[in-house]
Order: structure tokens, then C-alpha cells, then sequence
């Protein structure tokens, strides 16, 4: 088995072990059902807070809550098993050959991610924004989701490298992503958080990732002419190379030096 | 003679918020190519840290270790590929994957070429009675079968040497006795294994040698015969009578302690005799036996002393020493 077909059955395999997780249909229902009833109440907070332009605020960013959902919990779930201490076989292979089977996965998951967020975009679109209408655009947006989904990814890595005892393990994405949600630039503009919640949130892939798809969805001039967008891809792709530099470290961190 | 564990003065120290704490102090054995190992002692006494420094996960603070011929400092990814680790617990296989595909998975790890890959599966799904479940997620499993699938894991790329760690441990009798079949078969093989145990029917039935550790430090180790033979303080002998002795012996003579007979279901009559290691009391021994010959001897049976024992007369000595120190 070269590396070639190593990679490729590993990412078959993780194909499995995604559809697993949760089948598809009811993967997709379910957070088609999440996302209107989430869109919902934004849309009622932005409109306490600030009316119709918070209004259109929270619906962009709120499209990437499901998909950063997926990204990072189900990521958290599978990588959980692979930072185990006693992983000796792990340690037998390559850090390239690691690699190249994270990028599969990758790949895997960012397919599923990707059209979660088409899905729920199209439904929020065609049924709550009239006359917005640019769905399509999505598809010129692959690079930007791609990012989005590594980096995302990068940070489900990270929660699993933390390696912490399996309950507080468990419990941790949960609170991440109600902190993700308070300082990602979802619902409330950042601005308007408290300078703490600010700072924090430039460490935020979520955040970056946002502020690129709302500059996308809502600018006039094409994206790639908008350098705003280089800018937060380019956090985005060093979020993503830190994520898995940190992954690939801690699969061998247990082999500790003498104290 | 070949030996594929050969440590050298092992220590390991784990540095806890300023806090020295030696876990493996000094250690040194070896292991023969071959044999099963046992290497035993209550919770925290040090056995998971030196499994975990011979199968390379951990490094030694001090000391000299090599295994199956290769320095762990140096060549720890040689000896990584040869050897096998079963941990059981609930990590250690994907949920959410079926048995076979776990095993595929972890064979394709080791670089095992697809079709032998697919017969290897094949041979220990049968071998271990997944073979129905083998398409099932992992995540239905009980937790028996998940141990199985954990050995078959950790069977798949045939190591040369195995750790196990309480292998039994969730298995139903059956389980335990295939699993039992199998590394006495793998040391037929020439497989070597390193076994840790609570149980230590298991250890005794399956151990060539075994050393003893506690609080770091290995206390005692040899085979069987020779753990016996410092540990039994008297030579202890069960006889069986065709007819009930109608003689009155003398109990506590010479230190030697006669049980009451005891008839058994059969209607033969059993005693047991401890006598001390002395010469004098090997003689009365020898008196005792030719009175009881007119009553049918059927049968005079050296007990040996029980693993179990052993171990809490370890245990015990131990905690005295300590406290003595103390």
C-alpha cells in the first residue's frame, strides 16, 4: 500500500466515520429546522438592538453556525480517540503521512460543511431575505469555505490536543461555541462588546471567517477585488497551519522527556 | 539465550508542581524471547510506567533499556512497528466506524498490504466470534466485544512482542479462556508477551516468570516454582484415605499442623498436613504417613503454595517493612 492509496483509504474511511456520526438526511433536517428556528431569534435580538440593519447583520453570520458546529464538535468527537496517549500505531507513520490523512478528513468534512451552509443559505434566502437572490455566489465562495472549514477544523484539533479528562473534554465545545457565538460577530456586532470580548475575538477563527463571508455576500464589488477579504483569508490559512502544527506536535507529546 | 527486554537500573520521575515523584525507581530484569512475563503489584505501583517506557511512550529518566534488540533513546520507531499494546477502556477504537472497518483502519496504519490485510481481518474476527458482528458500529458493541475487537487491534499487524494490559478485564468466562487459548498459542509462536494482572489465577496459569513491583521498586521475581519456593514457609500435603483413620494423631508436633479429616462425597476421607521445612519435621512427616498406609492411602498431593498468596504475603511484608520505617 503506497501513500497514495494509504491517504485514500484513510479518507474513504473517514467518510465512514462522518456519515456515521449522524447520516446525512438527518444531519441536513436537522439543522435545516435548527437554522430557521436560530435565524428566528436573532433576527428578534438584532431587531431589539438595532433594526433593520442588524437584522440583515445577524442573518449572514448566522448562516456559518451549523457549519462551524459540524466543523468543530464532530472534528473534537473523531480526533478525540487519535490524541489518545496509547496510540503507538499513530506514532509508527510518517508526520507527513498524518498529515496528508488530516487533509482528507478535511476534505471530507468541509464537502459536508459545505453544503450545509449552501442548503441553509438557499432556504434563508429564498424564504426570509426577497429579493437578495445571489445564492450562486456561493459557489465562487469554495476557497473561502475551504479555509473556513480548515481552520475550523484546526480548532477542533485544538480542543482534542488539550487532551483534558474525558468530561470537561466533552463539556468544552459546548461552551466554545456559546463563547464562539457571543464573540464571532454573529449576532452582535463586535463593536459593541466589551473591549475583552474584543481582544478575544481576533483569536477567533469563526470570527475571521464571518467577516469574510458577510464583506462577500453583502459587497457589491466582487470579493476578490476587496482586500479586506485577503486579509482575513490570510488569518484564516495561518488559524488552519497553527491548528494542525499543533495536532501533528501532540501526537507525539507523550513521549515525554525525562523530568 | 535471547532476551527481547533488557533494562538496566530503569528509573522514571514525574515532576508534579515542584513535586519529585519517583514512579519506577532502579529497575532491572529481562526478559526471554518467547515467554509470557508477568509483571504485577497493587494500583500505583509503577507497572503501567514501565510498560509505558518499553513500548516507547514514555522515556526513562535514567537507566538503560532495550528491546527486541533496539535502544528505545535511539530507535524508537523500529521497535514501534514490532510490538503491540492492548489497553482495553472505552478509547482506543472509533465508534463510529463498524469492527471491520476498525480493522482495517488500524492494519492500514501499519503498511499491511490489502489482501493479506483482508485475511488477517477474516482469520481474527472468526478466532475471536466477531464474525457475526463485524459490520455492526462499533458503538453497538458490548463491552466483552469491544475488548475482543481491542485484541484482534492489537493482533492485526502480528507483533513480536505484546504489552497487555488486564486484558480480561470485561470479558465473560468464555472470553477470558479464548483469550487465554490464544496467548498461549501466540507464545507457541514464538510471540513474547508482558502481562499485567489483578487476577492471579490468570497470572499463575499463564506466567513463565513473574516479578512483583511495588511502590517502583521490584520486590521479588523468578518463575512460578522458584516464587514458591521462597515463599512457602512449610511444604503443605493433602492426603486421601479409602477408609476414615481411627488413630489419634498428634496435632502441632515438630510444628506440623494436622487438619481434621474430612470425608468427601466419594466416601473417601481427605487430611490436610502443613509441615515445617526441617528436617526433623520431614521425619515425623514420614512416621505420620506409614501409620496412616493400613487405611488405603489413594493419593498424597504436594500442594503448592497459590499465586494469591504470595502476592499478600508480598503486600503484606511490605506494608509492615514500610511501617516499620515509617
Amino acid at each position: 500500500m503506497n501513500t497514495f492509496q494509504f491517504v485514500l483509504y484513510n479518507t474513504k474511511l473517514s467518510w465512514r466515520m462522518q456519515r456515521n456520526e449522524l447520516p446525512l438526511k438527518i444531519f441536513i433536517g436537522t439543522f435545516a429546522v435548527r437554522i430557521i428556528f436560530q435565524s428566528l431569534f436573532f433576527i428578534w435580538i438584532a431587531n431589539i438592538i438595532g433594526g433593520q440593519g442588524m437584522r440583515e447583520f445577524a442573518m449572514y453570520g448566522n448562516i456559518l453556525i451549523p457549519a462551524a458546529h459540524i466543523l468543530f464538535i464532530d472534528v473534537y468527537n473523531v480526533l478525540r480517540d487519535e490524541i489518545d496517549e496509547n496510540r503507538i500505531d499513530l506514532l509508527t507513520i510518517s508526520k507527513t503521512s498524518l498529515l496528508l490523512i488530516l487533509i482528507g478528513r478535511s476534505i471530507v468534512y468541509f464537502i459536508k460543511g459545505f453544503f450545509i451552509i449552501l442548503f441553509t443559505y438557499a432556504v434563508i434566502s429564498s424564504l426570509l431575505i426577497p429579493g437578495l437572490g445571489h445564492w450562486l455566489k456561493l459557489f465562487a465562495a469554495i476557497p473561502l469555505l475551504l479555509l473556513f472549514s480548515l481552520s475550523a477544523y484546526s480548532f477542533g484539533i485544538f480542543l482534542a490536543a488539550l487532551n483534558l479528562n474525558d468530561k470537561i473534554s466533552q463539556m468544552l465545545p459546548n461552551f466554545s461555541l456559546v463563547f464562539l457565538m457571543l464573540v464571532g460577530n454573529f449576532t452582535v456586532p463586535v463593536e459593541k462588546l466589551p473591549p475583552i470580548f474584543q481582544t478575544l475575538s481576533e483569536f477567533v477563527p469563526l470570527r475571521h471567517s464571518v467577516d469574510a463571508f458577510r464583506a462577500f455576500l453583502t459587497d457589491n464589488i466582487p470579493y476578490w477585488t476587496n482586500p479586506d477579504v485577503y486579509i482575513e483569508l490570510l488569518i484564516l490559512t495561518i488559524f488552519s497551519v497553527v491548528g494542525y502544527s499543533i495536532y501533528l506536535e501532540s501526537v507525539n507529546k507523550f513521549r515525554k522527556h525525562p523530568a | 539465550m535471547e532476551y527481547v527486554i533488557k533494562a538496566n537500573k530503569l528509573s522514571r520521575e514525574f515532576n508534579n508542581k515542584g513535586t519529585v515523584k519517583k514512579a519506577v525507581q532502579d529497575l532491572t530484569f529481562t526478559v526471554q524471547k518467547g515467554t509470557i512475563f508477568g509483571l504485577l503489584g497493587p494500583n500505583g505501583a509503577g507497572k503501567s510506567t514501565t510498560i509505558k517506557m518499553m513500548n516507547t511512550l514514555l522515556l526513562p529518566s535514567s537507566g538503560e533499556l532495550e528491546v527486541l534488540g533496539y535502544n528505545i533513546y535511539k530507535d524508537e520507531k523500529k521497535i514501534r512497528t514490532k510490538i503491540g499494546f492492548l489497553y482495553g477502556g472505552e478509547t482506543g477504537l472509533y465508534w463510529q466506524l463498524s469492527g471491520r472497518d476498525n480493522l482495517r483502519y488500524f492494519g492500514s496504519l501499519f503498511k499491511i498490504p490489502t489482501d493479506v490485510l483482508e485475511e488477517r481481518i477474516d482469520y481474527w474476527l472468526g478466532r475471536l466470534g466477531l464474525t457475526n458482528a463485524q459490520h455492526q458500529l462499533t458503538m453497538r458493541y458490548s463491552k466483552g466485544m469491544k475488548q475482543r475487537l481491542h485484541i484482534a487491534r492489537t493482533l492485526i499487524h502480528e507483533p513480536e512482542l505484546l504489552f497487555m494490559d488486564e486484558p480480561t478485564l470485561g470479558l465473560d468466562p468464555e472470553g477470558t479462556k479464548d483469550l487465554r487459548e490464544i496467548m498461549l498459542d501466540l507464545k507457541a509462536r514464538g510471540k513474547t508477551i508482558i502481562l499485567t494482572t489483578h487476577d492471579m489465577e490468570e497470572a499463575e496459569e499463564l506466567c513463565d516468570e513473574i516479578a512483583f513491583i511495588m511502590d517502583g521498586r521490584i520486590i521479588t521475581k523468578g518463575t512460578i516454582e522458584e516464587l514458591q519456593e521462597m515463599y512457602e514457609e512449610e511444604n503443605r500435603y493433602e492426603i486421601e484415605l479409602s477408609e476414615y483413620p481411627k488413630l489419634s494423631m498428634k496435632k502441632m508436633e515438630n510444628g506440623i499442623i494436622i487438619e481434621t479429616p474430612i470425608t468427601v462425597s466419594n466416601g473417601n476421607t481427605i487430611i490436610n498436613i502443613s509441615v515445617p521445612k526441617t528436617q526433623v519435621a520431614e521425619r515425623v512427616f514420614g512416621e505420620i504417613v506409614s501409620q496412616l498406609v493400613p487405611f488405603n492411602i489413594r493419593q498424597l498431593v504436594r500442594k503448592k503454595m497459590e499465586l494469591r498468596k504470595i502476592y499478600l504475603e508480598i503486600v503484606s511484608g511490605q506494608t509492615k517493612g514500610n511501617q516499620t520505617v515509617s
